[in-house]
C-alpha cells in the first residue's frame, strides 16, 4: 500500500488531487493526510511516514524546499506541484526529480504515479534533495541522471559529451566512464547549454570546454580531451566556431 | 501604467459664448428679483455653465435652481439646459458617474424640442465623461453620436471636437492609425475653420501620436508647430503644457539639457499660474533628467519638492514615485553626497528600504505594476547588499513574477507600434502634399483669424496622473539597442503571438467550460480546463522562439483541435498526416504558422455547416521542401464573405510573416489559398530547414 501526503496551500488543488488518486485507489494508494502549511506538512510527514508526497512549491510565505530542508533523511519520493514557476522546475528536473504542473492532468498523473509503483524499494532520494537545495541557492554544478542504477549525480564540468541513442543518451565522462541515461538529448540541450555545451550535430552535445581542436570539412569533425572525434553539422558549423572563438 | 502620459487636449463643449464681463453682468441680474421666471431661469443657465470652468460648487447651485424653476415653469428648453449645466459643474467637480445622468437628461430633452446641435454637444461631453470613467467604449459610442449629428447639422466646431476625442479615445487603445486618421481630419476642420485653438491642440495631439510611434523627430516638429501657435496667441496654461510635451520627447531622445531647459519654460509658466499639478510634475521630470545628467544633488533637490507638492495635491501614486526615485539616487550616491545630505552612510541601506518600502505600498495598492516591480527588484538589490539573502531572494522571485506579467503589456504596445508605423508613413506623405497647396491659404488665414470666445471651447485637461517621463526614460535606455537589433523578426514574432493569443479563442474556451459545468459535465469541464492551460503554456512558451521544431509545431496543432472537437464536439473531425520520411524532431519551422488557418477553417468553414465538418492537415516533404496542406469541407470562401475580415488578417500577417523569413533566409516560401469543392484549402511551401 502506496500513502500518500499532500501538501499545498490551496485547498483546490488538494481537492483535485484526492479526487485523482480516489479515481487511482485500484493500484493499491492511499491518501494518508494533508497539510496546507509547511509546519503542519512536517507534522503530517511524521505521522504517517508516507511513501510519496505531492508538494507544492510555493506554500504560504514559505517553499517546498523549506520543509525539505527540515527533514534530514527523507523516506519518502517527491512530486512537485506548480502552476508556473520556471525557476524552480528547472531546478527540480536538474535533480531528476519529478513533478507536475497545474492544473494537473489525469494522464500525467498517471503517468507519475506509475513511476513510483514502478520502483518497488525507495531510493534514497536524500542526495537529490541535497543537489536540489543548493541548486535553489545557486547555478548547480551536478546533474542528476537518470541510469539504470538509480539517480546518479555527476560534476557538470566532468561530462565530455553526450550522444543520443533513441530514447536514451549515452554520457562519456572524463573518468572515462560511460552511462546510459533514460531521457533524450533534447532534455539535456536545454539543461547544459547554459554550461557552454554545445550540440555539434543531431546526435551529439559535446561539452565546449574539452574540445582540443577542429578540423574543417563540410561540416568538420572535432577532437576532445578523449581523442574520440565527433562530427558536426554544417548547419551548426558557423555557431559553433563563433562560440569557440569566445573560449 | 499611470503616470506617462503625454497631455493630451480634449473639447468640452459649453453652449454659451461668454466672458468674465457677461459674468458680471449675469450676476447682477441673477440678483434682481424684477425679471420674468422664464428669463431668470436663463440667466442662471448661464451662470451656471460659465461659472462650471472657475467655481463648479457655485455653478451646480445655480444650476439646481434653474432646474426647479424650469420645472415649475414647464419650460423644456430651459430645463435641458439646466440639465446640461449641471452636468458640465459636475464634471468640473470630478463627479462624471453624475454627470453623465445628467448629460442624459438634457440629451432627451433636447431631442423632444428639437435642438439637435445641444444633443450632440451633450452627446460630446457624455461622452469626455465616460472617458475619464475610462469606459472607453462607451465614451467612443456617445462621440460617434455627436460626430455624426454634427456632421449632419454642419456644425465644423462640434465635428472636429468630436474627432478629436474620438482620436484620444483610439490612442488610448493604442490604435494610432485611427488616431492619427482622426486627428488629421480634425486638424483639417481646424484649419478651415480658422480656429487656432483647434488647430494647436490638433498638431499637439499628432506628435503624440508621432511619439507614441517612436517617431521622435516628427513629434517634436509637430509640438512645436503647437507650441508657436499657443504662445502667439498667449495660451499660457497650453503653452507649458506643450513645453512639457516637448520636453518628454526630448528626453526619450536622450537628450537631457535640452529638456531640462523645456521643463524649466513649463516650470515659470506653471508658477506663475499657480498650476500646483503642473509644477509638482515639472519638478518630477525635472529630477529625473537632472539625474540622467548626474547632476545629483539638484536632481534630489527637485524631487523633494515634487513630492511634498503631490502630498499637498493628494496624488499619492506621484508621491510615491519621487519617493522612489530620491532613494534609488541614496542607494548609488557617493558617500560625499550622503555627507552632504546629513545622512550618516552606515544607515544608507536601512533609509532606502524604508522609503522604499513605503513607496511599494502605495504602488501594490495602486495596481502599479511597473514601478512595484522596478521597487522590487532595487529592493532585492539592497537586501542583498545588506547580507540578507532571504529576502533578497524573495523580492527577486517577486520583482521576476510582476516583470512577467508586464512583458505581455510591453509586448502588445511594440506589437502595435510596428504594425501601424508603415502605415502612418503614407498617411504622412499625403499629408505633406496637403499642406504644401494649403500653406500659402494658410498664412494669409491666420492673419486673418477671429480669435474666439474663450467660454465657446473650454480645454480640459486630462490627466492620467503626473505626466513623468520617467519609466519611458529608463525602457529607451534598456531597451533601444535591443529592440532595433531584433525589430524585423520580433515584429513577426509578436504578431504571431496575437494572433495565436486571439481572444476568441479564448474566451470561447472559457465559455465552453462554463457551459460544461451548466450542464453538469463536470469531467469534461475538468479536462478541456486542464488541456486548455496545456496549450496555453505551450503558446506562451513558442511565441518567444524564432523558430520551433515541426514537432512541437503538430503536438501544439493536436491539442488545439483536441480542444475544438469537445468545444464543437460533435461538429469537427480531424485528421493530421505526417510524411514517413519527415524528421519532425529536427525541421525547423516559424512557430504558430499554421493554426490561423486551421482557426480560420473552423470558425468559418467548419461552424457555419449544418452538420459536421472534417479538418485534414498534411505534412509532405517534396525533394527540398516541406509542404503543408490545410483542407476542410466547410462552406468555403465565398460563402464565408461575410467573415472575410479575420480570414484576410490571418492571411496578411502570414504573409508578412513569410515575405521577412524569405528575407532572413534568401528563401521562397510561399502561400496559397484554393478553392475546394466544397470547402477550402490553405497551401505553405517552404524550403525544408534542418536544425542539426
Amino acid at each position: 500500500m502506496l500513502k500518500v501526503v499532500i501538501v499545498d496551500d490551496e485547498q483546490h488543488c488538494i481537492d483535485r488531487l484526492t479526487m485523482l488518486l480516489e479515481k487511482a485507489k485500484d493500484r493499491n494508494i492511499k491518501l494518508s493526510g494533508t497539510a496546507t502549511s509547511v509546519d503542519e506538512g512536517l507534522k503530517c510527514i511524521e505521522k504517517y511516514n508516507p511513501d510519496l508526497v505531492f508538494l507544492d512549491v510555493e506554500i504560504g510565505g514559505k517553499t517546498g524546499f523549506d520543509l525539505l530542508r527540515s527533514i534530514t533523511s527523507p523516506t519518502f519520493k517527491v512530486i512537485f506541484t506548480t502552476a508556473h514557476d520556471r525557476y524552480a522546475i528547472q531546478a527540480i528536473k536538474f535533480c531528476a526529480l519529478d513533478y507536475l504542473l497545474k492544473p494537473i492532468d489525469e494522464d500525467d498523473f498517471n503517468q507519475a504515479i506509475s513511476k513510483v509503483v514502478a520502483i518497488d524499494n525507495v531510493p534514497d532520494i536524500s542526495m537529490q534533495i541535497t543537489e536540489l537545495l543548493k541548486g535553489i541557492e545557486a547555478k548547480p554544478k551536478k546533474i542528476g541522471l537518470p541510469t539504470i542504477n538509480g539517480i546518479v549525480f555527476v560534476a557538470v564540468s566532468d561530462i565530455i559529451r553526450c550522444q543520443a541513442d533513441g530514447n536514451y543518451t549515452e554520457f562519456y565522462l572524463n573518468n572515462k566512464q560511460k552511462l546510459v541515461v533514460s531521457k533524450t538529448l533534447k532534455e539535456f540541450e536545454g539543461f547544459l547549454t547554459p554550461y557552454n555545451f554545445f550540440r555539434v550535430h543531431n546526435s551529439n552535445l559535446v561539452n565546449l570546454e574539452f574540445v582540443k581542436s577542429y578540423n574543417k570539412g563540410k561540416g568538420g569533425f572535432l577532437i576532445l580531451e578523449d581523442n574520440s572525434t565527433v562530427e558536426v553539422s554544417s548547419r551548426r558549423k558557423d555557431e559553433l566556431l563563433k562560440k569557440l572563438s569566445l573560449i | 501604467m499611470r503616470g506617462l502620459k503625454f497631455i493630451a487636449f480634449f473639447f468640452l463643449l459649453n453652449l454659451y459664448n461668454a466672458n468674465s464681463e457677461v459674468l458680471d453682468s449675469l450676476l447682477l441680474k441673477a440678483d434682481g428679483y424684477r425679471i420674468s421666471d422664464t428669463i431668470r431661469a436663463g440667466v442662471l443657465n448661464s451662470l451656471a455653465v460659465e461659472l462650471s470652468s472657475s467655481d463648479y460648487e457655485k455653478g451646480l447651485k445655480y444650476a439646481d435652481s434653474a432646474i426647479v424653476l424650469s420645472t415649475a415653469i414647464k419650460a423644456d428648453k430651459k430645463l435641458a439646459t439646466a440639465y446640461f449645466a449641471k452636468a458640465r459643474n459636475l464634471s468640473s467637480g470630478g463627479d462624471d458617474s453624475l454627470a453623465i445622468i445628467n448629460y442624459q437628461k438634457a440629451y432627451l430633452l433636447y431631442l423632444k424640442t428639437g435642438n439637435f446641435t445641444a444633443c450632440a454637444t451633450s452627446l460630446q461631453n457624455m461622452g469626455i465623461s465616460y472617458y475619464n470613467l475610462s469606459d472607453y467604449s462607451l465614451a467612443a459610442e456617445r462621440h460617434s453620436a455627436a460626430l455624426d449629428i454634427f456632421k449632419k447639422v454642419r456644425n465644423d466646431r462640434g465635428t472636429a471636437a468630436a474627432l478629436n476625442s474620438l482620436g484620444i479615445i483610439a490612442m488610448e487603445v493604442a490604435d494610432y492609425t485611427k488616431a492619427m486618421e482622426l486627428y488629421f481630419e480634425s486638424l483639417k476642420l481646424a484649419k478651415k475653420i480658422e480656429d487656432s485653438t483647434l488647430l494647436a491642440n490638433s498638431y499637439s495631439n499628432i506628435g503624440i501620436v508621432y511619439k507614441n510611434l517612436g517617431d521622435l523627430n516628427k513629434a517634436l516638429v509637430y509640438q512645436n508647430i503647437a507650441l508657436q501657435l499657443n504662445i502667439k496667441r498667449q495660451m499660457a496654461y497650453e503653452t507649458a503644457k506643450c513645453y512639457n510635451n516637448i520636453a518628454i520627447v526630448y528626453s526619450v531622445m536622450e537628450q537631457s539639457d535640452k529638456a531640462i531647459e523645456s521643463y524649466n519654460k513649463a516650470l515659470a509658466i506653471n508658477e506663475k499660474l499657480k498650476y500646483s499639478f503642473g509644477i509638482a510634475s515639472n519638478y518630477l521630470n525635472l529630477g529625473i533628467e537632472l539625474l540622467a545628467t548626474n547632476k545629483i544633488l539638484e536632481a534630489y533637490g527637485s524631487m523633494k519638492k515634487a513630492e511634498s507638492l503631490f502630498k499637498k495635491i493628494g496624488d499619492r501614486n506621484s508621491e510615491a514615485v519621487a519617493i522612489k526615485v530620491q532613494s534609488s539616487l541614496l542607494m548609488n550616491a557617493p558617500d560625499s553626497i550622503l555627507r552632504f545630505l546629513k545622512i550618516p552612510v552606515s544607515q544608507r541601506n536601512t533609509q532606502c528600504l524604508s522609503m522604499h518600502q513605503k513607496a511599494l505600498e502605495v504602488f501594490r495598492e495602486t495596481e502599479d505594476i511597473s514601478n512595484v516591480a522596478d521597487v522590487e527588484s532595487e529592493m532585492s538589490t539592497l537586501y542583498e547588499r545588506m547580507g540578507d539573502l532571504k529576502n533578497s531572494l524573495h523580492y527577486f522571485k517577486e520583482y521576476s513574477l510582476h516583470k512577467d506579467s508586464m512583458a505581455v503589456e510591453d509586448k502588445k504596445s511594440e506589437i502595435e507600434r510596428s504594425e501601424l508605423k508603415f502605415q502612418f508613413e503614407a498617411k504622412e506623405q499625403q499629408l505633406k502634399l496637403e499642406n504644401a497647396q494649403r500653406s500659402t491659404a494658410l498664412k494669409e488665414a491666420e492673419m486673418k483669424r477671429k480669435y474666439y470666445m474663450a467660454g465657446s471651447v473650454c480645454l480640459l485637461l486630462l490627466s492620467g496622473g503626473a505626466f513623468v517621463a520617467y519609466k519611458q526614460r529608463k525602457d529607451v535606455l534598456v531597451k533601444k539597442k535591443e529592440v532595433e537589433l531584433n525589430a524585423a523578426v520580433k515584429e513577426s514574432e509578436f504578431k504571431a503571438l496575437r494572433l495565436q493569443m486571439n481572444p476568441h479563442f479564448m474566451f470561447n474556451s472559457l465559455n465552453s467550460i462554463a457551459d460544461f459545468i451548466d450542464k453538469n459535465k463536470s469531467q469534461t469541464a475538468s479536462d478541456f480546463a486542464v488541456k486548455f492551460s496545456k496549450l496555453m503554456r505551450m503558446i506562451l512558451e513558442y511565441s518567444e522562439q524564432q523558430e520551433i521544431t515541426l514537432k512541437e509545431e503538430i503536438d501544439l496543432l493536436e491539442l488545439y483541435l483536441k480542444l475544438e472537437s469537445i468545444r464543437l464536439s460533435p461538429k469537427l473531425n480531424y485528421h493530421i498526416d505526417i510524411d514517413k520520411e519527415a524528421d519532425a524532431d529536427n525541421i525547423l519551422i516559424l512557430p504558430m504558422l499554421i493554426q490561423p488557418f486551421v482557426e480560420n477553417s473552423i470558425i468559418h468553414g467548419i461552424t457555419p455547416l449544418n452538420n459536421s465538418g472534417n479538418i485534414k492537415i498534411s505534412f509532405l516533404i517534396q525533394q527540398n521542401e516541406l509542404e503543408i496542406v490545410i483542407d476542410d469541407d466547410g462552406v468555403g470562401m465565398h460563402a464565408a464573405k461575410t467573415t472575410n475580415e479575420r480570414k484576410s488578417m490571418a492571411m496578411k500577417i502570414t504573409s508578412e510573416r513569410i515575405a521577412l523569413y524569405n528575407e532572413k533566409y534568401h528563401a521562397n516560401a510561399s502561400l496559397q489559398l484554393i478553392a475546394l469543392n466544397p470547402g477550402t484549402r490553405v497551401q505553405l511551401r517552404m524550403p525544408l530547414k534542418y536544425r542539426y
